[in-house]
């Protein structure tokens, strides 16, 4: 049984949707020796996501953002936690709702995603930082 | 773990020659991987808890102290209940639980006309729902000892119910001690 771990940190993305499956598949080194496992990636934040969706056209990824906004809406008359901005609960809350890791199969020593999936970072916040991710890959 | 490897490699030494050590060299390294390699399997309940978001990261570890010996891992927490969830978020405004109460609240509404699935009450439907918008499970790495969550981040256990009992749910830690 092999354990790979890691911690990287991404660079900072604008408030939406967006694709970071090249930049964890290039992380990834030394995958190549696990025949069958599991690759988790976990976001180390509370106000950003990771999800598994559309790889191909730009539009889903717009999409999602406006059915988070419209759904998980700014100034909810009964939020407290408003200190950091009109966007930070929000934030909070498609954080929890999309999930902070996505946990995917490594086959023959590749990650073993659908044709037309891609790994998503979810960015809920106006300014964000760079965000810090821990990738844990393990099998035999 | 450590100690049994260097066991095992001082009794090679001593019994056969350095032809023979390098011969077996891939079974040692073999040995030293499922030597070191650990899964324990729990289950632990938590609760009652009241309707809600609560923070349960000091209960999970106190419920499961061998995440200390793992040096790198993953935690797995499953929750074997269809009306109260698990997430990660933030763990030092308790405003934040509240917001999140009242969104769910909201955005999942109780007493909806088409809902068929009433007769144990009006908070059951919605709490399935919210469960499964939520998730039934958590995955977090594990690095020397800790799990590794972020400065801000902690384990919320989400309580659909009115009142329920204390939520049962299976810990499986696997990782290289």
């Amino acid at each position: 049984m092999k354990f790979i771990q890691k911690e990287i940190r991404l660079k900072p993305y604008s408030r939406g949707f967006h694709i970071i499956t090249n930049i964890i598949e290039k992380e990834l080194v030394g995958i190549e020796s696990i025949n069958s496992g599991v690759a988790h990636i976990f976001i180390k934040h509370t106000s950003a996501g990771l999800t598994i969706n559309d790889n191909a056209d730009m539009n889903v990824r717009d999409d999602f953002e406006s059915y988070f906004n419209a759904h998980v809406p700014e100034n909810a008359p009964y939020y407290k936690h408003t200190l950091e901005g009109p966007d930070d609960m929000p934030a909070h809350i498609k954080a929890s709702m999309l999930g902070s890791s996505v946990t995917i199969p490594i086959s023959d020593g590749k990650i073993n995603l659908g044709l037309w999936q891609g790994i998503y970072l979810c960015e809920h916040r106006n300014f964000p930082s760079g965000r810090e991710l821990v990738i844990t890959a393990y099998g035999v | 773990m450590e100690k049994k490897f260097q066991g095992i490699l001082l009794l090679l030494f001593k019994s056969q020659h350095d032809l023979l050590l390098k011969r077996n060299l891939k079974f040692i390294l073999l040995v030293l991987d499922h030597l070191t390699m650990t899964s324990i399997n729990r289950t632990i309940h938590i609760g009652p808890l009241k309707r809600g978001f609560h923070l349960i990261t000091p209960d999970v570890y106190e419920k499961l102290p061998e995440i200390s010996s793992i040096k790198t891992g993953i935690l797995s927490v499953f929750m074997k209940h269809t009306s109260a969830s698990l997430s990660i978020n933030e763990n030092a405004d308790p405003t934040v639980l509240n917001d999140f109460e009242n969104f769910f609240n909201e955005f999942v509404p109780e007493n909806s006309m088409y809902f068929k699935h009433t007769l144990e009450g009006p908070d059951d439907m919605p709490a399935h729902i919210k469960s499964s918008i939520l998730g039934n499970h958590l995955q977090i790495p594990i690095t020397n000892g800790q799990l590794n969550l972020g400065t801000w981040q902690g384990l919320y256990l989400c309580e659909h119910r009115n009142s329920s009992t204390a939520r049962e749910l299976v810990v499986t830690l696997l990782g290289l001690e």
